[in-house]
C-alpha cells in the first residue's frame, strides 16, 4: 500500500515533493502564506478566547428557556436575541463555541494518538506486524465514513465525549497511512543504516531521527484534521445526531434555526459564519504550517 | 332551401348552448394531475407491520374500508352499507356494497372480507399493523356475498369507528395461496390492487409514486386524472416545493414553517383537527408517581399556554383528557382543569411529603426529587420537554435530560419501558374507546404505556365498551373523561392544529381533517 | 503487472469479507431495532411475531451466514420496511449517485485542472491567491448549510431551478435532468474541487520544473509550446491518478447533498438505512460502497505505477 500512502501524502502535502523544492517558494509567496497564517491567528486566537473565557465574563445562562419572548430582537437584556425558546443567543454562541471548538480539538487529539501509534507502528516494524495494521487501516477505510460513524453512534450512544471520539477515529486512517509513509520514505534512507552501523539503537533512531521528520506532515495534517472534524461534527448535528440538546453546539444550533430560517434568520446566520470562520482559520493555519515547517522548504 | 338553413341554423345556435352549458357546469379540469408529498417510500399495504404516516394516506386512495369517516369525523358508510350489532354486543352485522370491482375487474364480495380479517389481521403469527386494535375480535364469517358477521369475544361499540381507520380490505384473489402476505412485493411495493378511486401507474423507490383514476369506481369518475406523491422528507423542502410550485398540497406540522406561507399567493391554508392529544407520562412503576398528588402538582407547573404560544406559535389548545374536541359528540370541557399554578403545585408536593432542602431541590426522606427525561428527536418533542424540564426546575425538582434519535428513544422508552418521564403523543382514529391506552391489562406489554393501574378506570372503560346506545355511549364516555382528568395516568399537555397549505385551484377537500379528506378524494378537483 | 493486480484483488476480497463482519456485528450491537418493528402502537406479541418473521431471532453468527450464503447467490436480501429486494433497490439508488457523481467529477476535472493550471501560470499573481483564497473557502463552509442557503436564494426566492430533487432520475432524459442538478452538483462540487485546484496547481509547477522544461526553455523555445504540450499533459495525468483517491470523498460527501436536496441516491439511502436499522440494506451498501472503495484504490495504485514504475520497486 505504499503507492497509495504515497499518493495521500502527496494529496495533503500539495503536490509532489519537487514541486516542494527550491525556486517554488518565491518569497513573495511565502510571505503572502505568512500573512494567511496571521490572518488565521488573528481569527482563531479571539475565537477561542471567546469560547473558553467569554461564558466566564458574560453569565447568562445558555439553557434558562423563557417561552414567552421566543425569537426576541437584539436588546439591552439579549445582545443577540433569543432563539425559539427564549434562551439568551449570545450565551448559546459562546457555550456552543466552547462545545465545537474543544470537539475539534479533542478529536484532533484523537485521530492524532492513534495514527501515529497505528502508523508509527506499522511503519517501524517492517514484517508481518506491517502486513496486518495496515489491512486494518485499508479495512477501516473502506467502509463509507459517514455510515460507520452512524452505526457507532447508535452503538455507544451519543454523549459528547462519544461524539467526539467516534469523529476523531474518522481521521486516524489517514494519519496512520500518512505517518506510515513517512516511515517507508525514511526506511529507505541510507542513514538509518548507518546510524545502526555507528550503534545507536532502535528507539534512539526514532525518537532522535524519525519522528522529527514524521512530526512537520503530522502537524500539517493535524490542523486540517481539526477542520475536517468541526465540519463533521456540524454535519453530524444537521442530521440529527452529534452532540445533543440541551448542550449547545454551533452545530445543533444551525439545524435547530433550519426551522426557523423565515421566522427568524439570524438563528441560522451566526452559527453557520462561525463555523465557517472556524475551519476557514484551520485551514489557513495548516497552510502556512506546511510552509514554516517542512524541512524541504527550508532554505528558501 | 331557405327552411333547411334556417333549421341548421337553429340546430347549431341549441348545440352551442348546450355546449355552452357543459362547459360551465365543468368547471373543473379533467385532465389535472395534483402533486402532494410523502416523508418516505411508502408500502402498498395498510396491514404492512410498521407502515405509518408515509403510506397511510396513499394507501387511502388505493384501498377502502367497511367504513370511512365523514365530514363529521363519524363513521358512514364506504365497502359496507349498514350495520348493526346484537343486543348482547357480541355479533355485529355487515351488509356490503354490491356492484364494487377490484382495480383488476374482478368483483368485491365477503370473501375478501373474511380473507383480510381472517387470514391477515387475526393472525398472530403475522404481527399485522394495528391488529392489537382487534383482539375483541374472534372471526369473521361470511353470511352471503353481500354480508359478514364479526363474532366478538366481548364488547366492542367502537368497531365501526377503527373500520374507517385505515383498514384497507385486501384482494383475496391476489394473496390466496400465497404464505405470507407481506412477502409479495409484487403487491406491497410495485402495484396493489384496491378498490379505492386511484390505483397506482408507477413507484419509484426514494422518488415518487404514481397514481391515476380508476374509472370503474362504484363512487363515480373521480375528478381528477391522477395523484403524484412525491418523496421529500424534510419538512422544509416541503414547504419549498409548495412555494416553489412543485407541490399542490402539504401538512405542515412546524408551525415555525408556516410564517413564509401565510402571505404567500395562490395558496390556502386549512387550520385541521385530528384525534391527537401530546402528554407527558411519568411511569407507574416509580412509587413516587402512584401518588395522585405528585402527578397533578407536576401538571400544574406547567404552563401550556406558554408551550402553545412559542414552540406551537398559537397552532394548538391546553388538552383536558384523552378526547379531543374534534369529537363533538363526546367532548367533556366540565372535567378537571389545570391553570399554571406553580405555587398550587408547590403545595401539592408539599402535602406528599416533598419540601424544600437547603438549597432549594424538593426532598423526601432525604432523597433529592430527580427527574430524568427521555426524549426522542422528532417533530416538536425535543423543544416541549425542554420547557418542561426547566417548568420542573423551577419548582424545585432537578430534571436531567436524555436525548437521543427515534429508534433509540422507541427502544429505550416504548419497548423497553425502561423511563421515568418522557414527552410523545397518541394519535387515535376518531372514537371514544380509548382503552387500548388505560386498561391496566395494557398496561406492561400493551399500549398502556405509563403502566397505569385502575380497577375502577377499568370498569368505566368497560361500561363504554358495552354500551349499546348512543346515549349509553356518550355518557359512559364522559364518565372516564371526569375520572381521567381526575387521576392523570397522562399528564395531558396540548391538541395541535396541524394546518394544511394548498394550491388555491383545489378544491373539494372535506374540512375537518385531511385522513377523511383522503377517503373521499373522488369529489377532489382543480378548478380552471 | 497481472499477478500484482490479482494479488491486490484478493487481498481486498479479503478486506470486504472483514469488512462486511466488522459491520455485521456493530450494526447489531446497536440498541434499537428495525423501525418496522419498534413502532409506536405496537404490542409485545406483534413485536415477537415480526422479529420471527423476519428472522431476527435468530442467533447472530446464523444470520449472518444466512446473508453472506444468500449474497454469494446474488440475493441481497429483502428490505426490512416494505420486503422489495434489496440488490435491484441498491443498484438504482448507486446509479442516481452515479450521475451526481459523473458530473460533479467532470466539473471538478475541467474547473479543478483549469483553476490549478492558470494558478500555476500565473503564480504569486493576485489570480493565485484569490483561486487559493477561494478553494479555501470552499473547504471551510458546511456544505448543509450552503446546499440549504442555495435552495432558499435560487429555488424559493428566484425560482430558477427546483427545489428539490425528487424525479424519477432514472426515465428522465439527460436534458430534462440538468436542471435539477444544477443546485446539487454545484454545492458538492464547491465542497470538493479545493483538493484538485491545489494538486493540479503543484502538479503543474512540478511539470514546469522538470529538466527536460528547463532544457527546451534554455533552447529557447516559448514558454507557450512547451506548457501547452508537455507540461500540461504531466499534469493532467497527475491531476486524473488523484482524482481517483476522490471517489469515496465523493461518496461521502454525497450523503450531505442528497439529504439536503432530496435526491434519491445511495448516501440518502445508507443513512436512513442506518437510522432505521433497516439491517439488509445497511449490509447491502456497506459491501457495495467497499466495494468500490477497495476497487479505486486498486486502479488508482496501478494506474499511478503505469505513470511512475519506480513507485514499484520502492
Amino acid at each position: 500500500m505504499a503507492d497509495v500512502a504515497e499518493l495521500t501524502v502527496l494529496a495533503e502535502q500539495g503536490g509532489p515533493p519537487s514541486a516542494r523544492r527550491s525556486g517554488r517558494r518565491s518569497p513573495l509567496r511565502r510571505l503572502m502564506r505568512q500573512r494567511m497564517g496571521v490572518l488565521a491567528l488573528t481569527l482563531l486566537i479571539p475565537l477561542y478566547l471567546a469560547a473558553f473565557v467569554g461564558p466566564l465574563a458574560y453569565r447568562a445562562s445558555p439553557t434558562k428557556t423563557d417561552p414567552l419572548h421566543a425569537n426576541a430582537a437584539v436588546s439591552r437584556a439579549h445582545p443577540l436575541g433569543t432563539d425559539e425558546l427564549g434562551r439568551d443567543e449570545l450565551a448559546r454562541l459562546l457555550h456552543g463555541g466552547r462545545v465545537t471548538l474543544s470537539v475539534g480539538l479533542v478529536s484532533m487529539v484523537v485521530a492524532l494518538a492513534v495514527g501515529l501509534l497505528v502508523g508509527g507502528v506499522a511503519g517501524y516494524y517492517a514484517g508481518w506486524v506491517e502486513i496486518a495494521l495496515m489491512r486494518f487501516v485499508d479495512m477501516f477505510m473502506s467502509i463509507p465514513p459517514f455510515f460507520l460513524i452512524l452505526v457507532e453512534l447508535a452503538v455507544f450512544g451519543n454523549s459528547p465525549v462519544i461524539v467526539i471520539v467516534v469523529v476523531g477515529l474518522s481521521y486516524w486512517g489517514q494519519i496512520a497511512r500518512v505517518v506510515y509513509a513517512e516511515f517507508l520514505r525514511f526506511r529507505q534512507a541510507d542513514f538509518v543504516e548507518a546510524m545502526s552501523a555507528l550503534g545507536a539503537r532502535g528507539p534512539r533512531i526514532l525518537f532522535r531521527h524519525i519522528l522529527p521528520q514524521v512530526v512537520p506532515s503530522a502537524v500539517v495534517l493535524a490542523t486540517l484534521v481539526i477542520a475536517w472534524s468541526i465540519l463533521t461534527a456540524a454535519a453530524l448535528s444537521y442530521l440529527g445526531l452529534g452532540i445533543q440538546p440541551p448542550l449547545a453546539s454551533w452545530g445543533n444550533m444551525l439545524q435547530n434555526a433550519q426551522s426557523y430560517i423565515w421566522l427568524d434568520t439570524k438563528l441560522a446566520v451566526f452559527p453557520g459564519v462561525l463555523i465557517g470562520v472556524s475551519v476557514l482559520s484551520f485551514n489557513l493555519l495548516g497552510n502556512a504550517l506546511r510552509d514554516v515547517l517542512d524541512p524541504r522548504n527550508a532554505g528558501q | 332551401m331557405r327552411t333547411l338553413l334556417y333549421r341548421l341554423l337553429a340546430a347549431g345556435a341549441v348545440l352551442l348552448a348546450l355546449g355552452a352549458t357543459a362547459a360551465q357546469a365543468q368547471n373543473y379540469d379533467p385532465n389535472a394531475v395534483i402533486n402532494m408529498a410523502t416523508n418516505a417510500d411508502p408500502t402498498f399495504n395498510p396491514w404492512y407491520p410498521g407502515v405509518g404516516i408515509e403510506s397511510d394516506l396513499i394507501n387511502s386512495v388505493i384501498f377502502e374500508g367497511l367504513t370511512r369517516w365523514d365530514g363529521n369525523a363519524l363513521p358512514s358508510p364506504a365497502l359496507a352499507t349498514k350495520w348493526s350489532v346484537s343486543p348482547d354486543g357480541l355479533t355485529w352485522t355487515f351488509d356490503l356494497r354490491p356492484n364494487v370491482k377490484w382495480q383488476d375487474g374482478k368483483p368485491f364480495t365477503a370473501d375478501d372480507v373474511a380473507y383480510t380479517f381472517n387470514d391477515i389481521v387475526l393472525n398472530n403469527k403475522l404481527g399485522a399493523n394495528l391488529a392489537n386494535i382487534y383482539t375483541p375480535v374472534d372471526h369473521v364469517e361470511v353470511v352471503n356475498p353481500l354480508e359478514v358477521k364479526f363474532i366478538l369475544k366481548s364488547p366492542f361499540s367502537s368497531l365501526p369507528s377503527y373500520l374507517a381507520y385505515y383498514e384497507g380490505i385486501l384482494p383475496k384473489h391476489i394473496f390466496q395461496g400465497v404464505a405470507n402476505p407481506f412477502k409479495l412485493p409484487s403487491f406491497n411495493k410495485a402495484h396493489p390492487i384496491g378498490t379505492g378511486p386511484f390505483m397506482v401507474q408507477s413507484y419509484v423507490s426514494g422518488a415518487y409514486v404514481r397514481l391515476v383514476r380508476n374509472p370503474d369506481y362504484w363512487g363515480g369518475t373521480p375528478k381528477l386524472a391522477g395523484m403524484v406523491f412525491k418523496i421529500v422528507p424534510e419538512p422544509d423542502a416541503q414547504v419549498a416545493q409548495v412555494l416553489s410550485g412543485g407541490l399542490d398540497l402539504i401538512r405542515v406540522d412546524n408551525p415555525a414553517l408556516l410564517s413564509r406561507l401565510q402571505n404567500a399567493p395562490g395558496l390556502s391554508l386549512d387550520q385541521q383537527s385530528e384525534n391527537v392529544y401530546f402528554f407527558v407520562i411519568l411511569h407507574q412503576t416509580d412509587p413516587r408517581f402512584q401518588d395522585v398528588r405528585v402527578r397533578q402538582a407536576l401538571l400544574y407547573a406547567i404552563d401550556r399556554n406558554a408551550i402553545i404560544k412559542s414552540v406551537l406559535k398559537g397552532y394548538g389548545e391546553v388538552a383536558t383528557g384523552p378526547i379531543a374536541p374534534v369529537q363533538k359528540a363526546y367532548y367533556d370541557p366540565t372535567v378537571k382543569q389545570y391553570p399554571y399554578d406553580p405555587a398550587e403545585a408547590k403545595k401539592l408536593l408539599a402535602e406528599a411529603g416533598w419540601t424544600p432542602g437547603p438549597d432549594g431541590t424538593l426532598q423526601k426522606d432525604g432523597k433529592p426529587f430527580e427527574i430524568t427525561i427521555d426524549e426522542g428527536q422528532f417533530g416538536q418533542l425535543v423543544p416541549i420537554a425542554l420547557l418542561v424540564q426547566q417548568y420542573w426546575q423551577d419548582i424545585g425538582v432537578k430534571v436531567k435530560m436524555n436525548i437521543m434519535d427515534w429508534n433509540s428513544y422507541l427502544t429505550k422508552t416504548y419497548v423497553k419501558r425502561d423511563y421515568q418521564a418522557t414527552v410523545c403523543w397518541w394519535r387515535t382514529p376518531t372514537t371514544p374507546d380509548v382503552s387500548p391506552y388505560y386498561l391496566s391489562s395494557a398496561a406492561a406489554s400493551g399500549n398502556n404505556w405509563p403502566g397505569y393501574k385502575d380497577p375502577h378506570l377499568d370498569q368505566l372503560l368497560e361500561t363504554e365498551l358495552a354500551a349499546t346506545s348512543q346515549e349509553a355511549k356518550v355518557a359512559a364516555t364522559k364518565a372516564v373523561e371526569q375520572y381521567v382528568a381526575q387521576q392523570l395516568p397522562y399528564l395531558y399537555l396540548y391538541y395541535p392544529k396541524t394546518v394544511v397549505v394548498r394550491k388555491s385551484n383545489l378544491k373539494g377537500l372535506l374540512a375537518i381533517n385531511l385522513p377523511a379528506a383522503f377517503q373521499h378524494t373522488v369529489d377532489w378537483y382543480v378548478s380552471k | 503487472m497481472l499477478p500484482r493486480i490479482l494479488r491486490r484483488l484478493g487481498q481486498g476480497l479479503f478486506v470486504l469479507l472483514l469488512v462486511t463482519v466488522f459491520t455485521f456485528v456493530l450494526v447489531h450491537l446497536a440498541p434499537g431495532g428495525p423501525s418496522s418493528v419498534m413502532r409506536l402502537g405496537s404490542t409485545a406479541a406483534e413485536r415477537a411475531a415480526l422479529r420471527h418473521q423476519l428472522g431476527l431471532d435468530k442467533p447472530l453468527p446464523v444470520q449472518y451466514l444466512i446473508w453472506i450464503g444468500g449474497v454469494l447467490h446474488g440475493n441481497f436480501g429483502a428490505s426490512l420496511t416494505g420486503g422489495e429486494p434489496v440488490g435491484p433497490l441498491i443498484a438504482q439508488r448507486l446509479w442516481n449517485t452515479v450521475k451526481l457523481g459523473v458530473s460533479v467529477f467532470a466539473m471538478i476535472l475541467v474547473f479543478g485542472t483549469l483553476f490549478g493550471v492558470l494558478a500555476a501560470l500565473r503564480r504569486n499573481s493576485w489570480l493565485d491567491f484569490l483561486v487559493n483564497l477561494a478553494s479555501t473557502l470552499g473547504m471551510s463552509i458546511p456544505d448543509f448549510w450552503l446546499g440549504i442557503m442555495s435552495i432558499l436564494l435560487f429555488a424559493v426566492e428566484l425560482h430558477w431551478f427546483p427545489a428539490s430533487s425528487t424525479i424519477d432520475t432514472s426515465s428522465t432524459g439527460v436534458f430534462q435532468l440538468v436542471p435539477y442538478l444544477v443546485l446539487p452538483v454545484g454545492v458538492l462540487t464547491f465542497a470538493v474541487i479545493p483538493n484538485i485546484v491545489r494538486y493540479a496547481r503543484a502538479a503543474m509547477l512540478e511539470a514546469m520544473s522538470a529538466d527536460y522544461v528547463r532544457t527546451a526553455r534554455s533552447k529557447g523555445l516559448r514558454q507557450s509550446t512547451i506548457v501547452l504540450k508537455h507540461a500540461f499533459k504531466n499534469a493532467l495525468i497527475s491531476v486524473v491518478s488523484m482524482l481517483g483517491l476522490l471517489l469515496p470523498v465523493l461518496l461521502s460527501g454525497a450523503v450531505i447533498t442528497e439529504s439536503v436536496f432530496g435526491w434519491p441516491g445511495i448516501g440518502r439511502l445508507a443513512v436512513e438505512a442506518a437510522m432505521n436499522r433497516n439491517y439488509p440494506v445497511i449490509m447491502g451498501v456497506t459491501v457495495v460502497a467497499g466495494a468500490i472503495v477497495i476497487l479505486t484504490n486498486i486502479v488508482v495504485d496501478t494506474l499511478y505505477i503505469l505513470i511512475d514504475p519506480r513507485i514499484a520497486h520502492g
